[in-house]
């Protein structure tokens, strides 16, 4: 449960990422505690990096333990493009 | 992991199988040319062989740590730091740089043990010879042998990895120590050597 209210239940996330890890192996590094399903889709590639859409569904979503583990992969969070917070939106 | 697992991920790495391939073979070779050149200048004592050849070999796994360490470690900075101008940021103490640590590793693991083994197993009849278990005649044509084996591996290896001809490549790799063997016997025929 978030420290300071409801809880993320749903984020968007756009990531810049190498192209190693692959997507299957980020999706499965991604799929932490509070992560119950995630949606990884490539947008834009580079020469050296890939541009990605992360979206996260879960009943408590760590933000910031889904930003260190997003750096650890050696990707950068560019911009959070959606977030839900509570139960009652979709 | 267990040393098993360690062995296996080190063969998935196709620089590593580049590299066990090379210095096995110029292990083998090497030292197949220090054993042919001793023996036909008449130093057949196997202590001198012995002593001849682990110096070599401690010199080829040497370089081999040596060489590989520098050159992979340089080659995967440099790709490292081509990618942190990408994705503008510094990737030091991540998965890629730990990544980049275990292939360097590995590499340098293969490239300074893959000929040492190879040159233990040629030598091992001299040891036995050494230990009393095997005349020293015997300990030349059981190493001969272990080169030609050895060689033959090798190419069969090889064409395992380019799901090629094993056989073929098997002979290709063992005509190399022929031709070590002609020129050796050769320069000895007409007194080079």
């Amino acid at each position: 449960m978030d420290k300071e209210g409801a809880p993320v239940v749903f984020l968007v996330l756009d990531v810049l990422k190498p192209h190693k890890p692959s997507i299957v192996e980020f999706g499965k590094i991604l799929h932490s505690k509070g992560v119950s399903g995630s949606s990884i889709s490539v947008y834009a590639v580079d020469e050296k990096t890939e541009s990605v859409k992360v979206t996260l569904e879960g009943d408590d979503i760590d933000f910031d333990r889904i930003r260190s583990i997003i750096e650890d992969a050696g990707a950068v969070v560019h911009s959070i493009d959606k977030v839900v917070l509570g139960k009652n939106i979709d | 992991m267990n040393i098993l697992e360690y062995l296996k991920s080190i063969s998935r790495e196709s620089i590593a199988r580049r590299y066990f391939l090379m210095n096995s073979f110029d292990g083998s070779l090497t030292i197949f040319g220090i054993i042919l050149a001793l023996q036909l200048a008449g130093s057949g004592n196997p202590k001198v062989i012995l002593i001849s050849c682990l110096g070599a070999a401690i010199a080829l796994a040497v370089s081999g740590v040596w060489s590989a360490y520098a050159a992979e470690k340089a080659e995967r900075l440099r790709e490292m730091k081509t990618l942190e101008r990408h994705i503008l940021r510094d990737l030091d103490d991540t998965r890629i740089e730990r990544q980049l640590n275990s292939i360097v590793l590995k590499v340098t693991l293969v490239n300074g043990l893959s000929p040492f083994i190879a040159v233990l197993v040629i030598i091992s009849p001299y040891i036995a010879s050494q230990l009393g278990l095997l005349s020293a005649d015997s300990a030349f044509t059981l190493s001969l042998i272990f080169v030609a084996t050895i060689l033959f591996s090798l190419g069969v290896i090889a064409g395992s990895i380019s799901e090629d001809d094993k056989l073929g490549n098997g002979v290709k790799m063992l005509s190399a120590g022929v031709v070590v063997a002609v020129i050796t016997i050769l320069l000895e025929a007409v007194r080079v050597i």
